[in-house]
């Protein structure tokens, strides 16, 4: 009977509800997606990464290099030469290094120039390898004795492949330039797809992999490219670390910049803390306006309302009973308003998440209800019990005072 | 909780009251008493102090000085959520409009008597029954809001008698209906209350319907109050 109580009351108003649930799923809306934005940008971008020990590129803040290099956001302010790239890698102590050459495009999606190495060495996520279904590239790396040739293969990241439904053997020509469209097509060398890789949830899966050698043929130089943009070092030791950062970072034939994944990551977030906290608070004072607008419109209420307590009280309602169900409506109006906003937020990331991938560099996942994300919900809720406190109270004072003719 | 007297629904033993501590009593009543299974109707002028007597009896009050002794049990010796259990076991109230809540059906209105009872189910059979007899079968699920007053007022009667309560209380019960359903309404109400075997006590200024009723009270006649400050103009001729 109470829970027909509960919910006969509230559809009783349901013009009056229906508005103040809608503010309440607008709420959960902008908290939850906040909240779920970031901790998913924080998670995409830390599995980016795994197993890199240096990346180095042209001397610039580390973060910028961070962000062009491994989350192909923004563009790098110079490139490297090619024979700095050679001096370091072949250094004493380093076990692998892949260079990136950036700076082209298919369809909106880059195209990046680097050796096989790249997916002989290339970990994400918990330092997992990449998973080539078909044929990488042949390049100079491939084998001891292979020669510096062009062949035009290309490798596509798994949602290049998917969305622009290119199967093994297509072929299509890239373009210079990061625009969806560019006016400078390099047609007089269709690339072809030998290989495709499996989905990562990382900027590989919008990447198009070629050699360098190709990438070098389409500008009409070669056999190898006269600078890279970036190039990343995996260490025999991690013991070399620092002392490796502080020799590239002091290089004198050209001003280079070395830096720690891990510690360019932190420092990202630091600086991303600050709009974060901005964002939260924001987020916070819109759910408290929702939350204060139920017990606004409780409170306003229980005039209208003095009949209908006052023949509970006479069939021997308690006081308390009174003020649980003040609550009690008060957190089916939350609750319906969380679960609208919980699963408006889904369908909402479900259909924008590959505009996010692809305009951000950032994998969203439209699965909303994560640890991270459920002491925010226990907080709405309790925020409610709090806030409808004030109309409870206030009822059960009336209750308790009320007389059988009020 | 003492036992006065198990043959009266009602004794009242020296009672002073006043809604706020400092006032002046507004009921002081000297000794009153209904025996169980009795018919009574209470009248008196407004602001004769007749709710508040209802008040006082159905313990959402408690008198400053004095008992208040329902169907054995002392009002007094109770709690306050002790005499919200009583009331809702042992009375029926029924007041002169706006009894229902609106947005339940009928047969939810009448059920809701037995939520706060505290005694475990078995109460839909005779809340069915109680439906059927009062000819309110056909409207059983339709929504409080969407009866005629007369069918409220039926559904009122039937909840009040859903735990069979020794003692039903009607505060102006017919204020709202015109003749013919006034006299169908004290009809209905004292059949079924005779069936159940409880004491009504039905206050009202209209004196037209004293003749329903074994017994016919003036306030003024118990309430030393009024004797005193020498009030015995009537509210209605």
């Amino acid at each position: 009977m109470f829970l027909k109580l509960t919910l006969g009351s509230l559809a009783a108003r349901r013009l009056t509800i229906f508005l103040t649930v809608l503010s309440v799923l607008v709420s959960t809306l902008v908290v939850l997606g906040v909240e779920h934005i970031r901790l998913e940008a924080r998670n995409s971008f830390s599995k980016t990464v795994s197993g890199v020990d240096l990346i180095v590129g042209a001397r610039t803040g580390q973060i910028n290099l961070l962000l062009y290099s491994v989350f192909r956001i923004g563009n790098a302010t110079n490139n490297i030469s090619w024979q700095s790239y050679q001096d370091i890698s072949k250094r004493p102590g380093i076990a692998w290094s892949i260079p990136m050459a950036l700076g082209d495009s298919h369809r909106g999606y880059r195209v990046m120039g680097s050796t096989s190495d790249y997916f002989r060495h290339f970990r994400y996520g918990n330092n997992q390898p990449l998973e080539l279904n078909g044929d990488a590239f042949t390049d100079f790396r491939s084998a001891p004795d292979t020669q510096p040739l062009p062949d035009f293969a290309a490798v596509l990241g798994a949602e290049v492949a998917a969305r622009l439904g290119y199967p093994h053997g297509h072929e299509f020509t890239v373009a210079h330039g990061l625009g969806a469209t560019s006016f400078s097509v390099h047609d007089q060398h269709p690339f072809t797809v030998t290989g495709i890789l499996a989905p990562t949830g990382t900027p590989v899966d919008q990447t198009i992999h070629i050699s360098l050698e190709s990438l070098e043929a389409l500008h009409q130089a070669g056999p190898m490219p006269a600078s890279v943009t970036a190039f990343l070092l995996g260490l025999e030791s991690r013991l070399q670390t620092f002392n490796l950062q502080r020799e590239i970072n002091n290089y004198s034939q050209e001003p280079l910049l070395a830096i720690l994944p891990g510690v360019a990551l932190s420092e990202l977030w630091q600086l991303m803390s600050v709009a974060e906290l901005t964002l939260s608070l924001i987020s916070g004072l819109v759910m408290v306006s929702a939350l204060l607008g139920i017990a606004t419109m409780l409170l306003s209420t229980l005039q209208q309302r003095q009949r209908e307590i006052a023949v509970l009280r006479a069939l021997g309602a308690r006081p308390l009973f009174i003020f649980l169900l003040i609550q009690a409506e008060a957190l089916v109006m939350t609750a319906t308003g969380m679960l609208a906003g919980i699963a408006a937020l889904m369908a909402g990331l479900t259909l924008t998440a590959d505009m996010i991938s692809q305009q951000f560099g950032i994998f969203v996942s439209a699965q909303v209800l994560q640890t991270g994300t459920l002491p925010y919900l226990a907080a709405i809720l309790l925020l409610t019990v709090v806030l409808a406190t004030i109309p409870a109270a206030r009822a059960y004072r009336q209750s308790s005072a009320m007389k059988l003719n009020d | 909780m003492t036992s006065s007297s198990s043959t009266h629904a009602i004794s009242i033993r020296d009672l002073h009251f006043a809604w706020r501590t400092g006032d002046a009593d507004l009921l002081q009543i000297s000794q009153w008493q209904i025996r169980a299974g009795e018919r009574v109707f209470l009248h008196g002028p407004s602001g004769s102090g007749k709710s508040t007597l209802l008040n006082l009896i159905c313990g959402i009050a408690t008198p400053d000085k004095g008992s208040v002794t329902i169907a054995g049990t002392e009002l007094g010796g109770l709690s306050g959520s002790q005499r919200d259990r009583f009331r809702a076991r042992s009375i029926g109230v029924i007041f002169q409009q706006f009894n229902l809540i609106p947005y339940l059906s009928v047969l939810d209105n009448v059920r809701l008597a037995a939520t706060f009872t505290g005694l475990p189910g078995g109460t839909d059979q005779r809340a069915a029954g109680l439906i059927e007899q009062l000819g309110l079968n056909s409207a059983r699920h339709t929504k409080a809001c969407h009866l005629s007053v007369g069918q409220q007022q039926r559904v009122a009667i039937a909840r009040a008698l859903l735990n069979s309560p020794p003692l039903i209380i009607a505060d102006e019960p017919t204020s709202a209906l015109d003749a013919a359903a006034r006299d169908a309404f004290i009809s209905t109400l004292l059949d079924c209350s005779a069936q159940a075997g409880s004491t009504v006590l039905v206050v009202s200024h209209d004196h037209s319907l004293a003749t329903h009723f074994d017994n016919t009270v003036d306030l003024r006649a118990l309430n030393r109050v009024l004797v005193s400050r020498g009030r015995v103009t009537d509210d209605v001729p």
